[in-house]
């Protein structure tokens, strides 16, 4: 230890004991979140499954290692907003957290076991598409633009999501054609030019590409963006399994 | 497997025409006669689908209403707090479209009840 203490004799201190307290993550068995409805919480248990720990510990540990005064660890921003979305509905953080956990929350809420987050085309996998899409794009429109904001639907990319046709020519459809046929103006059709900046499209086409449109979502939102990769590669997983995703998208392997 | 197909496709198929039925409500609507009044422009925003917004406030016979439009190519003029002329298709409060390229001057007010044609401000001022 280093410091000054005046009223200290000179010479070593012996101190008897010192106890540094920590809080600690309650014992969970992971295994039973593989099958779990919610996407997070079940990629989470797959991870545990496949022994991928280091996934784990880096989803769960604090980034931020110094002990504090109070004696607890300083958790890392990345693992409260994991913790919070792994906790079921994630409420009072503002519009922006909400939107980005709508999927699962959405699909909890409705508490149901018709759905499916797998990429095919029953009925169960499109209307959990839908209800994803639709879902979260209304709840951003709401926040944003208040009770009316649900007219602003983009049913181009409702229907697109729907279809879980993730590949580029329904990226480029989706980013570059806006469809909002409840809207109360007279322009609900946008296209490339014509209501759609190149650059909004190069973004959505980017993004789209590998999360199906949700991406956009989220980059509006001030999530950090490592969450926003999980939760990306997370959508990613309804078409494409879960694996390689993972690792590319979120762990940069 | 067949028949899962072929209700999934009817499933999409089913999401799209309840776009097509809105959007044809929606047409008729703006095929009715219009009366026209002044909007605000009172907040800027994007939607989901990243659209870029104005939304803007009117009033018509007491009654205030609020509606959105996308702004595309008038970002220099779509600003807060500017007036433009809102042409409303008659029974349709709701449905008041802004006409960026019809701007008011502060000192134009509009009657409570609307104009029934498009008003000239030269002849107003």
């Amino acid at each position: 230890m280093t410091g000054e203490c005046p009223e200290c004799p000179a010479g070593t201190i012996v101190l008897e004991g010192v106890t540094v307290t920590a809080s600690r993550l309650p014992q969970i068995d992971y295994s039973n979140w593989a099958s779990s409805f919610n996407p997070i919480m079940r990629n989470a248990g797959l991870k545990y499954k496949r022994g991928d720990k280091k996934w784990l510990q880096r989803a769960f540990k604090p980034s931020n290692k110094t002990i504090s005064w109070t004696g607890k660890v300083e958790e890392s921003q990345w693992s409260k907003d994991f913790r919070g979305a792994v906790g079921g509905i994630y409420v009072g953080v503002g519009g922006a957290m909400l939107a980005a956990f709508a999927s699962p929350v959405l699909l909890e809420a409705l508490g149901s076991s018709s759905f499916s987050f797998s990429g095919s085309f029953s009925v169960k996998a499109i209307v959990t598409r839908t209800v994803i899409e639709a879902g979260s794009q209304t709840l951003v429109n709401v926040v944003s633009n208040g009770a009316s904001g649900w007219r602003d639907l983009d049913v181009t990319n409702v229907a697109l999501s729907a279809s879980g046709l993730n590949f580029v020519g329904s990226s480029i459809i989706g980013s570059t054609t806006r469809w909002t046929p409840f809207s109360q103006n007279s322009n609900s059709v946008s296209y490339l030019g014509n209501g759609i900046t190149g650059g909004q499209a190069i973004t959505g086409i980017g993004t789209s590409l590998f999360s199906g449109g949700q991406r956009s979502l989220m980059d509006k939102s001030s999530l950090n963006k490592g969450l926003v990769n999980m939760f990306d590669a997370f959508n990613h997983t309804k078409a494409k399994g879960v694996g390689e995703t993972i690792n590319k998208k979120v762990l940069n392997k | 497997m067949q028949k899962e197909k072929i209700k999934g496709i009817a499933l999409i198929a089913s999401i799209i025409l309840i776009g097509l039925i809105a959007q044809l409500y929606k047409n008729s609507v703006y095929e009715n006669p219009k009366v026209y009044t002044i909007g605000t422009i009172i907040k800027l925003s994007s939607t989901a689908s990243m659209e870029m917004q104005a939304i803007y406030s009117y009033s018509l016979d007491g009654k205030k209403y609020e509606n959105s439009q996308n702004n595309f190519g008038n970002q220099s003029v779509a600003k807060i707090g500017r007036r433009f002329v809102v042409s409303i298709p008659i029974g349709h409060n709701n449905y008041g479209v802004i006409m960026f390229d019809q701007p008011v001057s502060n000192g134009v007010k509009a009657p409570p009840e609307g104009w029934s044609e498009l008003p000239n401000f030269d002849n107003l001022k």
